[in-house]
């Protein structure tokens, strides 16, 4: 028995004997040999180890069969190294890389621009939007301080890349949001209907982008509403053009957010002086939006977005199919309703739901005196994307998609009472699958197929999609993309046939990236080649047999886009600049010529100046784009005229106090240039066979806005 | 041979409780070290204890909330470094994502996030204000989690310390949230809370309240 316990405490004696000396010592320095103190050496698997001193040596005494050691520093990939166990001293040194991206590594970069409030891989916050001087508020009018974008000032739709309006398309949650801006003043840019602050996320993609999205042939606008509001909490908005009212009430697995708004330009227009044009009933409208969150299961999440609104206006505008000084009566009513019910879901087998619905009613009603218009459209969404993580560096995303849109328009003559009326729906049914793989730790790819059938063109197309990213270094990489794109011809050219195919774009994409410390520096370079376009003869519109998609075109340029929070204390800014060389033949072209609404250069620039004491925030934002081409009826050639250049100079200042409210004050175009966007002609010449122009402008020169925004 | 078998028996209970001993005991050592810190070295050497405890035992949310205070903490005393104080928060950020995840005190770790983000708004002062009000709105996502913590109502204190008087901040109305965290700081105290869970703050409150009185 004695013996027997002997043996036992020799043997663990003799162990503890053996091991008891061992010393592990080392250096633990960066890739380029710099040491770094105050690294963390462990002994895997215990409490035990110690950290580097101020040249970065370190010293440790082992005991019993320990294997391994890990050295692990603050921003660099923890190194593990096993320990030898032959020799009494032992030396281990550390060469620790630096971490490249702690969230995503490598990410597709070619074409998109996210928005979020996520920490990294940011160009624009939510907020950053509706601070953005230039912007007014608008989504739209922030994104066009992005490069890509043309700032088409008479419109305020998105126009990307030398695309035309329609070219861009606008997802909510993942799905279509058909009528995304309101109502067009003539000579105003229309605005979103969608306040900024109603989405988290902004994803938005000036070409190349997911199989996911379709029938955009320029670009995709994707946005996320909100997650699960925080608090309750009760908000009072009180503009120069407007108020608005909304509760957010928040439950434990329930909420609801309702806004309802109400915007009059009369009062602004009486203090500054009228309009342009005498209006016989200043912009109005008001609008209900609300928002539903119910918590489902231990994953689900079901959003509601539903948005109600009714616009009017009238105006006595030139009537240009007289001679000058004749005008018409102008009067367009608008009501619009949107619902948008997403569910998010994620099962045990690791797939995860994204679904949804979206419904868009719009009614238009457009009296322009001589004859009426009336327009409405239905259009039904419905989508089903499924995804999985197929391996730790494999995803798979397969999905379907059904849209139905219906189309009617009555016109009617007057004085004629002679009445037309064009209807039509389309089921559009689209497939997509996309997969991301990593086949390497810094090279990232994506191909996707989308794949559509349009009912009402008895048309299929199939369209592949295929990006790459390669990660040069921590700070930059390079992604490629190409893709091709369709898109049904908009209704009011499938009024007369419906003996027509997709639209379609070819989208070529390169792209460098660097983002360093708070800095952010995109170059783009893009080649765009549209064919398929559709064309018609303008003096016989409605002549079916003149259409066809006979039409052809391209864009090419390059994208520069800077954005530096770091350099100066306080301030942030950003730089966009783009070159755009764009020609298409469509619509009712006779030749192949740049279109109005590409200008050749594009410069714009913001800065954000926040001084802590006032807690003020200020802004300004400065736009310049070269002249515009517009077609002059008395020159030989087809558009071979060009505007004069576009400047605009922007500031806006936000007070903020009692923690979430502002006093926010803005004024447009600073300088007061009169910015001419090209000119419009009167149909008739008048007696020396001369047709007159009418200037297209901005109906005011500068734009003031003051309002205060209370958050109980 | 049965004398063996009781004594390995008796061995191996003393070696498990050791071993929760051991995590208490260590956490409580370095808590204190923590505490008494003077120096970057020795709060460096605190964060990197802390860290390899929270290696060794993943499934303690106590260790990763620790150590993502320690980082915290240990942010300040790197001023002047953006990077590596971003890098650190952003370590503290992962640690108290794992930290909910094991179902630890929501309560607490609330209120490091939202001090997470107070942090930032020195490093990133263009974000001031988006900051400071997710920072606020994490403090009272805190208190309706348990509003006997007197941490939130410390932090959202200092938030409007900083705050200039004409938006609702400053002295006079910093000073009721720091003695109503103070009331709560004293009931604390009394309660005699398991040595894991988190304590600071007291000492810094008790200070600010001077500073208003001053």
């Amino acid at each position: 028995m004695t013996k027997y316990l002997l043996t036992l405490f020799f043997s663990f004696f003799g162990i503890t004997i053996l091991y008891a000396q061992q010393y592990v010592r080392g250096k633990v320095t960066d890739l380029k040999n710099n040491a770094l103190p105050g690294a963390n050496i462990t002994i895997k698997g215990t409490y035990e180890g110690t950290t580097t001193d101020s040249s970065g040596n370190y010293q440790l005494k082992l005991s019993n069969s320990q294997h391994s050691l890990i050295a692990s520093f603050v921003g660099y990939e923890a190194l593990e190294k096993t320990i030898p166990i032959s020799q009494r001293v032992i030396i281990i040194d550390f060469k620790l890389q630096e971490k490249t991206n702690e969230l995503s590594g490598v990410v597709i970069t070619a074409g998109t621009y996210e928005t979020s409030d996520r920490k990294r891989s940011v160009t624009m916050k939510p907020l950053d939007i509706v601070t953005t001087p230039s912007s007014n508020g608008d989504l739209t009018g922030a994104l066009t301080t992005l490069p890509g974008t043309s700032a088409i000032g008479e419109d305020g739709r998105l126009f990307v890349r030398g695309g035309d309006g329609y070219e861009c398309k606008t997802f909510i949650d993942g799905t279509l949001s058909k009528k995304p801006y309101n109502a067009n003043v003539p000579d105003l840019p229309s605005r979103g209907r969608f306040s900024p602050m109603l989405f988290k996320g902004t994803t938005f993609s000036t070409g190349g982008y997911s199989a996911e999205y379709g029938q955009a042939l320029s670009s995709a606008l994707i946005l996320t509403t909100n997650s699960f509001p925080t608090e309750t909490a009760t908000q009072i908005s009180l503009l120069t053009v407007g108020m608005g009212i909304a509760q957010t009430i928040k439950g434990e697995n329930t909420a609801l957010y309702a806004n309802v708004d109400y915007s009059n330009l009369k009062p602004y227009f009486k203090l500054v002086n009228g309009y342009r044009f005498n209006m016989t009933h200043y912009p109005e409208s008001l609008g209900i939006t609300l928002n539903g969150y119910q918590k489902t299961g231990k994953n689900g999440l079901l959003k509601v977005l539903s948005s109600f609104s009714g616009s009017i206006f009238g105006l006595k505008y030139p009537d240009l199919s007289q001679h000058p000084d004749s005008l018409i009566n102008i009067c367009i009513k608008n009501r619009n309703s949107y619902t948008n019910v997403s569910y998010t879901d994620e099962f045990p087998n690791g797939w995860f739901l994204k679904t949804g619905i979206s419904f868009t009613y719009d009614h238009s009603n457009m009296d322009l005196e001589h004859f009426t218009v009336k327009e409405d459209i239905n259009n039904l969404q419905a989508k089903v994307t499924f995804k999985k993580n197929l391996t730790k560096l494999t995803s798979l995303l397969i999905g379907a998609e059904e849209t139905y849109n219906n189309f009617s328009q009555i016109y009617i003559h007057v004085e004629t009472a002679f009445r037309n009326q064009t209807a039509f729906a389309d089921y559009l049914t689209a497939l997509y699958a996309e997969t991301d793989f990593k086949p390497m730790k810094y090279i990232a790819l994506r191909l996707g197929v989308r794949s559509e059938y349009s009912s009402l063109m008895h048309k299929i197309n199939a369209a592949p999609r295929i990006s790459a990213a390669w990660l040069l270094n921590k700070d930059s990489q390079i992604s490629l993309a190409y893709g091709e794109f369709y898109q049904t011809p908009e209704e009011n050219l499938l009024r007369f046939t419906h003996n027509l195919s997709f639209e379609h774009a070819q989208h070529l994409i390169a792209n460098y990236q660097w983002e360093s410390n708070n800095r952010i520096l995109r170059i783009e370079a893009y080649r765009k080649n549209y064919k398929n376009m559709v064309c018609y003869n303008s003096n016989e519109f409605w002549n079916a047999s003149f259409y066809n998609n006979e039409g052809y075109g391209h864009s090419q340029g390059v994208d520069i886009f800077f954005r530096d929070q770091q350099s100066i204390k306080n301030v942030e800014y950003w730089i966009s600049y783009s070159y755009l060389n764009s020609k298409r033949l469509y619509r009712d072209y006779p030749k192949l010529v740049t279109p109005s609404f590409a200008p050749e250069h594009s410069l714009s620039m913001v800065g954000k100046w926040w001084i802590n004491k006032i807690h003020t925030l200020l802004g300004v934002s400065s736009t310049f784009a070269t002249g515009r081409p517009y077609n002059n009826p008395n020159s030989q050639n087809f558009m071979d005229a060009r505007a004069p250049f576009y400047h605009d100079i922007s500031i806006n200042g936000s007070y903020i106090f009692r923690k979430s409210s502002v006093v926010y004050v803005a004024i447009n175009n600073v300088l007061g240039r009169d910015n001419i966007y090209g000119y419009r002609y009167y149909a008739m010449p008048d007696e020396k066979g001369i047709y007159e122009a009418l200037p297209l402008k901005s109906p005011n020169k500068r734009f003031f806005l003051i309002g205060v925004f209370f958050k109980f | 041979m049965k004398k063996i078998i009781l004594l390995s028996l008796a061995i191996f209970a003393f070696t498990a409780s050791f071993a929760q001993q051991t995590f208490e005991t260590a956490m409580k050592t370095n808590l204190d070290s923590l505490t008494n810190a003077k120096n970057p070295v020795s709060v460096q050497d605190c964060v990197n204890r802390f860290e390899r405890m929270a290696n060794a035992e993943p499934n303690r949310w106590e260790a990763f909330y620790h150590l993502a205070y320690s980082q915290i903490i240990y942010n300040f005393w790197l001023h002047g470094n953006n990077k590596r104080q971003t890098a650190l928060l952003d370590q503290a950020d992962t640690n108290l994502e794992k930290a909910l995840g094991l179902k630890g005190d929501k309560s607490e770790i609330y209120t490091l996030q939202g001090f997470i983000f107070q942090s930032r708004i020195q490093l990133e002062p263009a974000q001031a204000m988006q900051y400071a009000q997710q920072s606020s709105e994490l403090f009272n996502r805190a208190i309706q989690a348990n509003k006997d913590n007197p941490r939130p109502y410390y932090l959202s204190g200092m938030n409007t310390f900083y705050t200039p008087e004409q938006f609702g901040g400053g002295v006079k109305n910093a000073l009721p949230k720091f003695e109503t965290a103070k009331e709560k700081f004293d009931v604390e105290k009394k309660a005699n809370k398991n040595v894991l869970l988190p304590v600071w703050g007291t000492d810094e409150n008790e200070k600010m309240i001077e500073k208003c009185k001053k």
